[in-house]
């Protein structure tokens, strides 16, 4: 069940749920290395049954909130976790990733789509718009398996509003959710999927090391379908890129819903 | 843990390492060219709206030092903390100095080519390792504008006795280097990157590049190997002109895991 309200107007209710993801990067970085990220899209079918080419939604919602450290020993510790994303919180989130590039604060980003026959019907503008909040508060609640019931309240900003070329004055930093959310959503937020870094020192067996790493980064023992996938290497002598075995590499794996998204 | 100008500082991680080259006619420890890059970005939550690379930055680099080593975990015992090592018994300064050359460049808005930056404010420099973890070494620095005038403040610091009547000089905690240098920081910083001039000749760049690490630099088996032709990219390749057999090539063997993607 997915309920949410944008900038006023309640959406229908969909069956939609989110889906919560885990990255690990691998232990040599000089950075956080549980990253966690939850998805979910907002479909709104036709009424009617389409017509041929018509691919039978009007509009949709694609909510995620990216990039989320949250310090968890145990990943069922989401369980009552409350994250008031004010600027002390964001001032803790902050890091520049393995690669050099920063950390791109933790926020909630909202694209809408609207099909064309559906702006025609009412009167509205097709295509996507996006929007950014670095103010939220989320929520997640009792567990159950997988899943949380989860809500996020948040003020969304216009993406062509949101970059700026100079820092927030402190008067600015320090405001947090100012009157009403602009945006609203209840849902439920199943773990899904994840992935975990290896370094070439686990290239022996890096299936069976990527268990040992998520034991002890989040205490999850249940990693289902892993999927190796070697990092890009040039061949010796040779222009093309392959993967390469035996060098670093990532293990993909899903937890037991196993729901391929 | 960087002080510079009031400003909070974030080090931009996979840049900031040691690195050394090893050019073709190096035949001794001593004969390697070492380095230490270091660079950082504003951060802040009150920069959360401004991209990384439209944000003040500052580059430091100290290349030249010559650290006496058997492989590259003795860069631990690096110690440069004292002006005067910098000097010869005539009062000229060395050149190079011991302690390396520093190079500083600020961009006080963005790290964009051509934005503008100062450099050359900071000129002299003291620094050392404090240890090592694995493959990364705390490195604390100080720099200054003009060393010299540091040299009288630390003349002027509480002299102890000790039990066994000796006269002990009290070495200056950090804030006194945050109130009194121009710079001061406190990193990890990996062992990053060894560069091996390899002759175009070589059967195997790679072995050979790894061989000549060993014996030089004392490494072990690369994260990453990244071999640079820059014959490969040129305008005579594409015209199909001959090999130049004194172009050389670069092999990268990179240590701490990150490279360029």
């Amino acid at each position: 069940m997915s309920w949410l309200q944008l900038h006023g107007e309640v959406w229908p209710v969909t069956n939609d749920e989110a889906a919560l993801r885990v990255f690990i990067q691998a232990p040599d970085v000089n950075c956080p290395r549980v990253r966690w990220w939850m998805e979910v899209s907002h479909y709104i079918k036709t009424d009617e049954p389409p017509a041929p080419g018509n691919p039978g939604v009007d509009r949709w919602l694609d909510i995620e909130v990216g990039d989320l450290i949250l310090n968890l020993r145990d990943w069922r510790q989401l369980a009552g976790l409350e994250i008031r994303a004010d600027s002390a919180w964001h001032d803790a989130q902050e890091f520049i990733g393995p690669y050099g590039h920063c950390h791109n604060y933790s926020h909630v980003t909202v694209y809408q789509n609207i099909m064309k026959h559906f702006a025609a019907c009412e009167g509205l503008e097709a295509g996507r718009k996006c929007w950014r909040a670095h103010d939220f508060i989320l929520r997640f609640g009792n567990r159950d398996g997988w899943s949380f019931p989860l809500e996020l309240d948040a003020w969304l900003i216009p993406d062509e509003e949101y970059r700026r070329k100079m820092p927030e004055t402190p008067e600015e930093t320090v405001r947090f959710a100012e009157g009403p959310p602009n945006f609203r959503l209840v849902t439920r937020v199943t773990f899904v999927t994840g992935e975990v870094e290896m370094t070439r020192a686990a290239a022996d067996d890096p299936v069976s090391h990527a268990r040992e790493i998520l034991r002890e980064q989040i205490s999850f023992d249940e990693m289902r379908n892993p999927e190796l996938k070697w990092h890009l290497r040039s061949e010796p002598d040779g222009d093309k890129i392959v993967p390469m075995p035996g060098w670093r590499s990532g293990v993909f794996f899903y937890t037991p819903p196993e729901r391929l998204l | 843990m960087i002080y510079f100008r009031d400003q909070h500082w974030l080090p931009v991680h996979g840049y900031n390492q040691f690195e050394a080259l090893i050019q073709t006619d190096d035949r001794k420890r001593e004969d390697v060219f070492w380095m230490l890059r270091l660079r950082c970005v504003a951060g802040g939550a009150q920069w959360r709206r401004v991209r990384h690379w439209e944000r003040p930055s500052l580059w430091l680099q100290i290349s030249s030092f010559k650290p006496r080593l058997r492989d590259w975990r003795d860069l631990e015992q690096l110690n440069f903390w004292n002006l005067d090592d910098d000097v010869d018994e005539g009062g000229f300064p060395r050149f190079p100095p011991p302690s390396g050359c520093l190079e500083v460049d600020f961009f006080p808005e963005s790290c964009r080519k051509d934005a503008p930056h100062e450099s050359s404010f900071l000129n002299d420099a003291i620094w050392r390792v404090a240890g090592r973890d694995g493959g990364c070494f705390t490195v604390e620095l100080a720099a200054f504008a003009d060393g010299r005038n540091i040299l009288g403040q630390l003349a002027a610091q509480e002299v102890k006795v000790t039990p066994d009547g000796r006269e002990e000089r009290s070495e200056p905690d950090a804030d006194f280097w945050k109130k009194n240098a121009g710079l001061y920081l406190v990193e990890e910083i990996p062992f990053g990157i060894v560069t091996v001039r390899v002759p175009r000749n070589v059967r195997a760049p790679e072995a050979y590049a790894l061989r000549r690490a060993q014996e030089l630099v004392g490494v072990g088996t690369p994260e990453h190997i990244n071999v640079r032709d820059h014959w490969k990219s040129s305008e005579r390749h594409k015209q199909n002109c001959p090999e130049n057999i004194r172009q050389d090539i670069f092999v990268e063997l990179h240590f701490n895991g990150f490279y360029e993607d």
